[in-house]
């Protein structure tokens, strides 16, 4: 140690003194390497030194930290996502309005009507498809099917899905066999699409809320 | 902004103009009245435009929205086209009301049924014409009942004309004095429960058909909030009983 350093520590033992005095120096927020250097003799004047491998408190703000960041990387992605789904047509107002019906007295809403909505139109497209598979295709049942499609995902805002199903029906009603046919795997592709990025939402919800964050509200 | 009890709002005999005239510039505040469901009777008060009306108990959701709403939703209330949530005066006319939803899709009828919820109403959920026959067979304590027109079995039209019929049958019995007209401590003269088709086609042919069946009006489905709120407004009037 030089000349120098001693003079320094002379000044952090007199500083610490008088802190010890007033209050206990509980942590330290920046480490110095002179601080590094010297840690043992400073201990011994009473200054709490903190190295930066070793520091319990530094860590548990680092922790915090990564934890924020992680809520808030998560939200991100969650509102990104949302976003897209309506830029893309993929959801529309109505889907808004049902997450305006969440509330504390119907904390899953959106989920619930999500989910059987899953079922519903699952089982529909399921029957659809089979039914067009027949010899004898039966079309008045086709459109009875599209037509319940149709209603379910105007209920809950899915757009394009609600849109192909209008398109099918317009074509039905000019006996268009073909243009019904078109529509049918078209209207699978939308399905699964729309299935795969509801779930992706839901799980990124999850997730945020079980990081202690809240989910994003956003105004359309 | 300013939240003031209805109570306080009354008792000192403030009305909007003296309210907006003690702000010298033009900027004057939101107000927010909160209201006893119990006093939605003075329609006059609750139609006024300017008083932005919560209903008691405060809820978290609701104050939230109705902020948002009043802060950000934009000054001219005939912009918000789906008032869905954000319209107090449904709120007002449903608070309580007990209403049976009929919907042979289960997504449609989950969806109707946690809207009208939100506005304060009681519901009762049906999956059919029969099951919605079986809920409004006189007596019954329904207040209204929104009815989907296209149902497999039995379509909305056809379960409306049994309904009136029910409705007729008894009411002749009671003109004749032979059965008594009270149910839940209310006087009945005669049964005609409001029945509102819920429909995806709106045309002119449909509203004809509604009418002509026996019901009362019509509303989009999914709901659209402003003709919501006008079409209810028709039968949920301050001083209407079931009458």
């Amino acid at each position: 140690m030089n000349i120098q350093d001693l003079q320094n520590l002379q000044l952090i033992q007199i500083a610490s003194e008088r802190i010890r005095n007033v209050e206990r120096p509980r942590s330290v927020s920046s480490v110095s390497p002179f601080i590094n250097n010297n840690s043992t003799i400073l201990s011994s004047c009473g200054v709490l030194c903190l190295n930066p491998t070793q520091e319990s408190i530094n860590q548990e703000g680092n922790t915090q930290r990564e934890k924020a960041m992680d809520v808030n990387m998560l939200q991100r992605t969650y509102s990104d996502l949302l976003t897209s789904l309506f830029r893309e047509g993929i959801l529309n107002q109505q889907f808004t309005e049902l997450q305006q019906l969440q509330d504390e007295n119907n904390p899953g809403f959106v989920y619930e009507v999500v989910s059987l909505f899953f079922e519903d139109a699952g089982r529909l497209i399921n029957e659809l498809i089979s039914n067009f598979n027949q010899q004898a295709v039966d079309y008045k049942k086709i459109d009875a099917y599209v037509h319940q499609l149709k209603g379910s995902s105007a209920s809950i805002g899915a757009e394009k899905i609600r849109s192909v199903c209008q398109t099918f029906r317009e074509y039905y009603d000019k006996n268009d066999i073909q243009g019904c046919y078109n529509c049918i795997q078209p209207l699978n592709q939308e399905f699964v699409t729309f299935k795969s990025k509801l779930e992706a939402l839901f799980t990124l919800e999850q997730q945020i809320v079980a990081a202690g964050g809240s989910i994003p509200m956003m105004r359309h | 902004m300013v939240l003031i009890d209805k109570e306080t709002w009354s008792l000192e005999a403030i009305t909007w103009s003296n309210f907006a005239s003690m702000f010298t510039n033009s900027k004057i505040p939101k107000l927010f009245i909160l209201a006893n469901p119990a006093l939605k009777n003075n329609s006059q008060f609750f139609q006024d435009v300017n008083l932005n009306i919560i209903l008691k108990p405060l809820r978290a959701s609701m104050l939230q929205v109705s902020l948002q709403r009043a802060l950000f939703g934009g000054g001219d209330k005939g912009n918000c086209r789906n008032g869905v949530v954000g319209n107090l005066s449904l709120g007002s006319l449903l608070q309580g009301k007990r209403i049976l939803v009929v919907d042979d899709n289960s997504v449609n009828l989950r969806v109707a049924a946690g809207a009208l919820k939100k506005y304060g109403a009681e519901v009762t959920c049906a999956d059919s014409g029969k099951r919605a026959i079986e809920f409004l067979k006189p007596p019954h304590s329904f207040d209204a009942c929104f009815m989907d027109i296209q149902m497999p079995e039995m379509d909305g039209f056809e379960a409306t004309r049994r309904i009136r019929g029910m409705e007729a049958a008894l009411n002749d019995r009671i003109k004749r004095d032979e059965v008594c007209r009270e149910i839940n401590g209310k006087v009945i003269q005669s049964w005609h429960i409001p029945i509102l088709a819920m429909t995806a086609d709106v045309i002119q042919a449909t509203h004809e058909e509604c009418l002509k069946s026996g019901m009362d009006g019509y509303v989009s489905k999914p709901f659209e909030g402003e003709q919501l709120y006008r079409e209810v407004a028709r039968f949920f009037k301050p001083n209407t009983k079931l009458s």
